[in-house]
Formats: C-alpha cells, sequence, structure tokens
C-alpha cells in the first residue's frame, strides 16, 4: 500500500521536482547527524575567533556542495571511486591456488 | 573498438528507457529507483574497502620506515607469528617498490641507454649474475681508430647529481643488480617453512648460525631480504644453560645490519618476552612491537550472517525432505548438500577478503615493553599503532603451530599414556596441609628438596 502511494505521488511530480526533494530530505538527515554528534565541539566556536568560525562554515558549505554533487552523479561516482580502489588495491593478492597441495 | 561498443551500450540504455517511460511511468522510475539503489550499494562497498586499502597502505610506509631490526612480542597466542607472516608481506611490496622506483630513476638519468637491448643481453648470457653482468659491461666497450676503448652509450662519462659524482656504468651496473632482484621470488628467509603470497614461492631457509659472524659460517643472505626469525628465545635466550652466551659476532650481525645491507633488508623475531633475548643483542633491536590484540575485520559479518540464516533454511527443508525420502538420500550427494557446501565456500571467500588489524604498541625503548600507552602521552619512541594486513597475507602462509612435532617426542619419552590414567581418587585428592605452612628453608635445612639454582644473565 505504502509503494503504491509513493508510486502515485512520484507519478504526479516532475523528476527534478522529486528529486530534489529527496536530496534535501537527506541532507537534512545527515546533517542534524552531523551537528548533534558535534554538538560540544561546536560550543567551543563562541570562544574561538571570527575568522576560524568563517573557516569551519566554508568547509561545511564545500562538504555539502561536495556531497550534494555526489548524490546527483551517483553513477559516475561510483564509476570514479571504482577507479580509485582498483588503483589502490593493486597489492591485495590472493594466490593461494599456487600452494604446495600440501602445505603443512 | 572497446569505446564503441560502451558507447553503443549506453545508447542501448538510454533508448530501453525511453521505451520504459513512453510504457509506464511507474516502471521507469522504479527502474532508475533500483539502479541508484544499486549504484548505491557499490558506492558503500568501495568507500568501506578504500577505508581499509589505505590503512593497509599506511602499515606498509609506517613498518619499512620505522626500522630494520625489529621485535614482535606479545602475549601467548596474542598473533605474533601471524603479525611476523603479515609484515613479511609488507616489507615485499616495500621492497618492489624500492627496486621498481630506483631503477625507474636510473632510466631517467641515462638517456642515452637502449635498455631494452641491455636487457637483451643480460639475458642471453648464462652463468652466475656477477658474469652476466661482466658480459654486458664487456659488450657495450668498443674500440675506436686509433685503438683507444670506450662505453658506447656515454657511459664513460660521470652524472653529478648536486651533491656527488657517480660513474655512469656504475649506474648501470646496479640498474642490472636490481633488475636481478626484481626477477627473485626469494625475498623471504625463514626457520619456518611460509608462502608469500607477492611471489606465488615459499621462504628460503634460515639458519641462525649464520648470523654467528666470528664463527665463521656460510654466509648465504643478500640484499632486499626480509629475515623472520619466529622463537629467537629458543637459540638465543640469556637464561643460562637453556641458550647461549658466548662471543660468537651475531651481535655484530645486528649491530651493521643496516650497513651491511645498505638499508633495504628487515630482521624481525618475535619473543614471548624481549627481555629473555640476550642483552649485547636485544639492545641493537631498534623498535619493539607489542602485539596486544588481533581482530577480524572488513569481512562483511552482515553478509555471513544472512547467508547462515539461508543454511539453517536449507537444513530445516532437508530434514523434513529427508523424512519422506528413503534412508541412502542422506548418504548421497543432494542439492542440500550442494547448497549448504556453496554457502560455506561464500563465507570462506568473504573471510579471505577481510582484513586483520593488530593492535600494536611500539616502544622505542626495551625497558618499556609491556606497558600500557595512554592516549595523550604517546610520542615517537612509545605509542600506538593498528597495523591492517589482508587475510590472505597472514593466515594459511606458514605453520603457526611449527613445533608441534615436539609432541611427538614427547610421548615416545613419556612412560604415561593418557588411556593408562585413572580418575582422580580421594586417596590421590589426598592434600599434605603440614608442607604448605612449612617455610622453603626449613625444607631445604631437612632435605626434603634440594637447592634449585636458576640464575638470568642480564
Amino acid at each position: 500500500m505504502t509503494i503504491y502511494f509513493i508510486f502515485e505521488y512520484l507519478k504526479d511530480h516532475p523528476f527534478v521536482k522529486t528529486l530534489v526533494i529527496v536530496i534535501i530530505v537527506i541532507l537534512i538527515f545527515v546533517l542534524l547527524v552531523r551537528i548533534f554528534s558535534r554538538f560540544l565541539q561546536d560550543l567551543d566556536y563562541l570562544s574561538g575567533s571570527l575568522k576560524r568560525h568563517f573557516r569551519n562554515l566554508f568547509h561545511l558549505i564545500w562538504w555539502l556542495i561536495k556531497w550534494l554533487f555526489t548524490i546527483i552523479f551517483l553513477p559516475f561516482a561510483t564509476k570514479k571511486l571504482k577507479n580509485e580502489y582498483e588503483d589502490i588495491s593493486y597489492y591485495f593478492v590472493n594466490n593461494s591456488r599456487f600452494k604446495d597441495e600440501i602445505n603443512t | 573498438m572497446k569505446l564503441i561498443l560502451k558507447l553503443l551500450r549506453f545508447i542501448g540504455i538510454i533508448v530501453c528507457l525511453i521505451i520504459i517511460y513512453n510504457i509506464s511511468h511507474v516502471l521507469f522510475w522504479t527502474v532508475i529507483g533500483i539502479y541508484y539503489f544499486y549504484c548505491l550499494a557499490r558506492f558503500i562497498y568501495y568507500r568501506s574497502r578504500i577505508g581499509f586499502l589505505r590503512m593497509f597502505d599506511g602499515s606498509i610506509n609506517y613498518l619499512s620506515k620505522l626500522a630494520y631490526v625489529c621485535v614482535v612480542s606479545g602475549n601467548i597466542r596474542a598473533g605474533k607469528t601471524t603479525f611476523l607472516f603479515g609484515a613479511s608481506h609488507l616489507l615485499t611490496i616495500k621492497i618492489q617498490q624500492m627496486i621498481y622506483s630506483r631503477m625507474a630513476e636510473i632510466e631517467r638519468i641515462l638517456i642515452d641507454v637502449n635498455f631494452s637491448k641491455i636487457i637483451d643481453l643480460y639475458l642471453l648470457n648464462s652463468g652466475s649474475h656477477q658474469d652476466k653482468v661482466n658480459s654486458v659491461l664487456n659488450d657495450l666497450i668498443v674500440s675506436d681508430d686509433a685503438g683507444n676503448q670506450r662505453f658506447i652509450f656515454d657511459l664513460g662519462n660521470l652524472y653529478f647529481d648536486h651533491l656527488t659524482y657517480q660513474r655512469k656504468f656504475k649506474l648501470l651496473h646496479e640498474y642490472l643488480d636490481l633488475f636481478m632482484h626484481s626477477q627473485r621470488n626469494d625475498y623471504i628467509f625463514s626457520r619456518v617453512r611460509a608462502f608469500n603470497q607477492l611471489t606465488k614461492s615459499y621462504s628460503l631457509f634460515l639458519d641462525p648460525k649464520w648470523e654467528k659472524l666470528k664463527e665463521k659460517n656460510d654466509f648465504p643472505f643478500d640484499e632486499y631480504s626480509v629475515f623472520l626469525d619466529d622463537e629467537k628465545s629458543l637459540d638465543s635466550s640469556n637464561i643460562k644453560n637453556a641458550g647461549k652466551s658466548e662471543d660468537d659476532g651475531a651481535d655484530i650481525f645486528y649491530r651493521l645490519f643496516g650497513q651491511l645491507f645498505r638499508e633495504k633488508s628487515w630482521y624481525l623475531t618475535t619473543l614471548q618476552n624481549a627481555k629473555r633475548w640476550v642483552r649485547a643483542e636485544r639492545e641493537i633491536a631498534q623498535f619493539h612491537f607489542y602485539v596486544k590484540q588481533s581482530y577480524l575485520i572488513g569481512d562483511y559479518p552482515r553478509i555471513k550472517r544472512i547467508l547462515d540464516l539461508i543454511e539453517s533454511v536449507n537444513q530445516f527443508i532437508y530434514r523434513i525432505v529427508c523424512k519422506f525420502k528413503n534412508v541412502r538420500y542422506q548418504d548421497r550427494k543432494n542439492l542440500f548438500k550442494r547448497i549448504s557446501l556453496w554457502i560455506l565456500q561464500k563465507q570462506k571467500y568473504l573471510t579471505s577478503r577481510g582484513f586483520i588489524l593488530f593492535s600494536c604498541n611500539c616502544y622505542k625503548d626495551i625497558e618499556n615493553v609491556g606497558k600500557s600507552i595512554k592516549q595523550e602521552d604517546q610520542d615517537s619512541e612509545n605509542h600506538m599503532f593498528d597495523f591492517c594486513i589482508p587475510v590472505p597475507y597472514c593466515w594459511g602462509i606458514g605453520d603457526t603451530h611449527a613445533y608441534h612435532g615436539l609432541i611427538d617426542l614427547l610421548y615416545e619419552q613419556s612412560k604415561l599414556d593418557r588411556n593408562k590414567l585413572g580418575q582422580v581418587s580421594l586417596d590421590l585428592q589426598k592434600i599434605d596441609f603440614e608442607d604448605i605452612i612449612t617455610k622453603y628453608s626449613e625444607k631445604q635445612k631437612s632435605g626434603q628438596i634440594a637447592p634449585v639454582k636458576r640464575q638470568i644473565i642480564e
């Protein structure tokens, strides 16, 4: 039943609008987790300088933009990550088939 | 061709999506949703794997830059020998990286040299490595019209690196040495037989007496090697009459280790207590790793649990089916047994894709070995480090119970057998309470026990 309503909802909405809603929901969820986990750390902002505050803000905005693009272009981000994985896993080999049949 | 095929596949997917969109909007969004879910799953998979692999890469750099003579100690069954096997792989990777990076550097310096021709010449010759190198270098000498001999490829000149001068033909000699080392599949010397996943070969034998330089023994070691000496206390303990304490020159081997192998080899040994190694040798050890615990990570425990669930369902159905089949059905190979084996193999495969996290304390000074280190008290000399090593590099590499063979000898010496032992009777259980409250010195005076001296040389 729930799936039916989701389909009905998706049918009446254009793709871009739906995608934006989904992204905003995900971002709000992630942001909430992030803010609450760093709540105690953020209290220290009051004693910090304005410059430091802006720098942290810049990093937060940069983080948001990065993940926004990652979610929108998820297939491409996955492809990029796969290439990185193939490069870094060069030394992860399992040649146990070449062991002697009676090993020990 | 490959690019065209990829392009065609991409166009095909787009066309299919347009057709689906025209047939049913709901179906279209369902397909897109499933695809995004698939991408998300892959994204999470690669991110987690990259995290572990970065830790693995960090372990290689940390271990290879830290020290050349290291001692691994820890509690019984904490994972010392397993760590030793894992570390041998980390250092093999480092050796290969060192060889290929230096070869590439020499290729950049000697721009006149045709290296493919040099390698062909080297491989065409036979004999020992030195004969081959001499033969190649002789082939590169030509005589001019005046009868003067000179090197071709501008090898007679010098190379200046803004610090020192180097002869170019010496660099070529080094290149051929490196090429020989790159073709080796025996970087590991070990007393316990150990497999190397990177070279697909077993280790060479290491005899501790070869380290005793004053005894004029053989010396079959070479540069670009890793020496693994499991249970050092068996041949070099400081407990009197249990090991050795003579002047055999082994300490010189460790003292000059860096210079002997030009900082291109590593020596790793395991001990249950680092202070039981003779003082002259243990003081030279540059770093001590104390293995606290080892964990298996990145082996997909949730997927394993799902497979366990499938297996339990499989067994449940199998038991019901067996009731309706004849007795022989259970003895034969059947569908349920095949499914069970398939699940087991998948679980084993997932384990082999995992990593082992060795939680270690690292000490510079032997006096601190075993002491706990607080998070805030960490410095370059005493700190904690988690080595992340793939499972195939640690498990099944060698026999971690190599000394299990000793039990056969003990059985031969023993007159008692487990089957001949009787159950504990009340007479056997009788406790001598008088003995408990008698002083040790009084027992020695009365001759109940002989005086025992267990001298420890510091």
